[in-house]
């Protein structure tokens, strides 16, 4: 016997209880098979203690996974935003997202913490009816604007969580999980990975005997503030802004690391880099993320002006792109709002016309473009 | 003695083990049979569901437990609706009639749902379409203009099968308008529906009604042509009047898409 949300005996067995809101989305079979690569394990275990399982699937272009790790929000990364609150967070975004996979990794990590079914139920219910403190409230609320884009949070909404006693780096820092989110969401849906056994993983048995063990290696880190303050520059490489406007928090170099390796992957041509990205600023409306995207077109071909760039993206079919550049933005547009079961299909397709490291640069590209250009839009643009 | 006792407790203790682990495996195995045939159920339950609202929507009712609220949009609506239906309809049985009209939805569905439209309902022989009324699009009216093009096509091609049936061939008139509104859950207690509500839509069902009168099959209205990529062919048609607006409404004839009019330039990389 378990008890139920209110106290009551209820005769619901356990494994019928392992339950969680997004067991009902539906979830295609995975496009990639995991492939080892000791390098990026060694980091992943450097940096984590472990290597989560998403991380064997990109690992054909390291750069996609190295930034997963990198982005990791419970690595030392926060310095003002309580680990539970930054988890509560996590979870509203892959449920925005219809992340079976993702909203499984966090109510699992957070159950092994010592959440038990019951309080997890409790927390999924207040996050149902928004029954939160205000200042929680806000930060969940300002998560959802955020992750949703339709549209993206603005100065209000900054304002609000300012009101509600938000340092100028814990909003920042919020923006950041918001997006570190965003990408695992993107990663793990497009390729389609198996949800099923992290959703059953709380429930082991072994792991149930282990639990304290690992409390211990999951509890999260502190983050420390560093002294050195780097003043934003729009001048240097395109979403460059970006670390500066986490001078001081440990965020600022990960971005820092994770954006040189993004730019500097070569598998597809930098011009086909850069329309993905173009495209996903300009469907989120963000004009600074817009602008860098300029910049990057700019970089990889210097007929691009503004004019040209603006003509080019109001109509994807224009006939200055090529085959591979009009399936690529294509696909780019279709990975901004999506249903799994949709997103999944259209990257099946795109797979079979890849090789394994273009597809995996491509789910890479489109994952990072959204989680940059949100993060963009709510550190660099929507600041009062 | 005291070793046979232990050998037996050991032996007892592994025995006890192994019926756990083999229990265990057996409980895993037919969790993960449930879960197979509930993802199928799972997967028919949400394509009956689609059939009622965007996808997303659906996938948003289900993890919130409750419908958002409404909110303003900026849609591209497209109207159709068959010509000359009422004569038909009185020629045909009435299984025939079903069994036509049906085929006709489906054909139109699929060239609508393959251009991210989405639609929201089947009024008699007119079908109601949205494009991003319930997410940002930028690239609306390419879109819907797009579908109507497909649906153009798509018609034809069924028009075949129905000849080669001896039925009658269908012609359809199409509006596209593009306006602001309001997307959300809208109807009773006992009936709902995620629908687009506002003059947008009555204008794109006149703009409709005006194909007849240019003896045209697709018309856009003024606000549809300004956004529309330039390679789609247009037509300026006379303006009409419409009731409740004061001006009349400019309209244009939506030709082709003329892909091959720009010659492309070389491939980069």
């Amino acid at each position: 016997m378990a008890n139920d949300d209110n106290g009551r005996a209820s005769d619901i067995p356990n494994c019928a209880r392992m339950t969680s809101p997004l067991q009902t989305v539906a979830w295609g079979e995975s496009l990639l098979e995991p492939t080892r690569d000791r390098d990026l394990e060694r980091f992943a275990r450097q940096q984590l203690g472990i290597v989560p399982p998403l991380v064997r699937y990109l690992a054909p272009r390291p750069w996609v996974p190295r930034a997963l790790v990198s982005w990791t929000y419970e690595n030392g990364l926060l310095v003002d935003v309580d680990p539970h609150l930054a988890d509560l967070v996590a979870l509203v975004v892959s449920q925005e997202a219809s992340c079976r996979y993702c909203y499984a990794v966090t109510r699992s990590v957070m159950r092994l913490r010592g959440f038990d079914e019951q309080r997890m139920h409790q927390i999924e219910q207040r996050l149902r009816d928004v029954d939160f403190d205000p200042r929680t409230a806000a930060a969940i609320n300002f998560a959802r604007l955020l992750a949703r884009a339709a549209p993206l949070p603005d100065a209000r909404t900054i304002e609000t969580l300012r009101e509600q006693g938000y340092s100028r780096l814990a909003v920042n820092e919020l923006a950041f999980i918001v997006a570190s989110t965003v990408y695992s969401n993107r990663l793990a849906t497009m390729i389609a990975i198996s949800p099923y056994t992290v959703e059953s993983l709380p429930d082991r048995w072994y792991l149930k005997l282990l639990q304290p063990l690992i409390q211990r290696l999951l509890k999260p880190k502190a983050g420390l503030a560093h002294n050195a303050a780097t003043a934003p520059d729009g001048r240097g490489a395109p979403f460059a802004v970006l670390p500066g406007a986490f001078a001081g928090s440990p965020i600022a170099s990960r971005l820092s690391v994770s954006l040189d390796e993004m730019h500097a992957s070569n598998t597809l041509p930098p011009r086909c880099k850069a329309l993905m990205f173009a495209v996903v600023a300009h469907a989120l409306g963000c004009d600074v993320s817009a602008e860098n995207a300029l910049r990057m077109l700019q970089a990889s071909d210097h007929r691009m002006d503004a004019g040209r760039v603006k003509d080019l993206l109001a109509h994807l079919g224009s006939p200055e792109l090529d085959a591979r550049e009009k399936l690529l933005t294509e696909f780019a547009r279709e990975t901004i709002w999506y249903t799994p079961r949709q997103i999944q299909l259209r990257a099946r397709a795109l797979r079979d016309s890849l090789t394994p490291e273009q597809f995996v640069e491509v789910v890479g590209i489109t994952a990072f473009a959204n989680a940059v250009c949100r993060l963009t839009a709510a550190v660099v643009e929507a600041q009062p | 003695m005291i070793w046979q006792a232990l050998i037996a407790l050991v032996t007892l203790a592994a025995g006890l083990l192994a019926a756990v682990v083999v229990s265990q495996r057996r409980r895993i195995r037919a969790l993960e049979r449930q879960r197979d045939a509930a993802a199928v159920d799972l997967e028919r339950l949400q394509d009956t569901c689609a059939r009622l609202a965007p996808a997303t929507v659906i996938d948003r009712l289900i993890t919130d437990g409750h419908p958002r609220d409404a909110q303003r949009a900026e849609a591209t609506v497209l109207f159709a609706d068959l010509v000359g239906y009422t004569a038909m309809s009185e020629h045909l049985e009435a299984p025939v009639l079903a069994t036509v009209l049906n085929g006709y939805f489906q054909h139109m569905s699929d060239a609508i749902s393959a251009r991210r439209g989405h639609i929201s309902t089947f009024i008699g022989d007119g079908i109601l379409a949205y494009f991003g009324a319930f997410e940002p699009n930028p690239w609306q009216c390419d879109d819907a203009a797009h579908a109507a093009l497909a649906m153009r096509t798509a018609l034809l091609n069924y028009n075949r099968e129905l000849s080669a049936k001896g039925l009658p061939q269908l012609a359809v008139g199409i509006g596209l308008h593009r306006g602001h509104g309001i997307a959300g859950w809208v109807g009773s207690r006992e009936r709902m529906e995620y629908a687009f509500v506002g003059r947008t839509v009555n204008l794109a069902a006149r703009v409709q009604g005006a194909t007849r009168l240019h003896g045209t099959d697709i018309l856009v209205t003024q606000s549809v042509r300004e956004r529309l990529d330039p390679q789609f062919v247009v037509t300026p048609m006379p303006p009409i009047q419409v009731k409740g607006i004061r001006d009349p409404v400019a309209t244009f004839a939506l030709r082709e898409f003329a892909e091959e009019r720009h010659a492309p330039q070389t491939p980069p990389g």
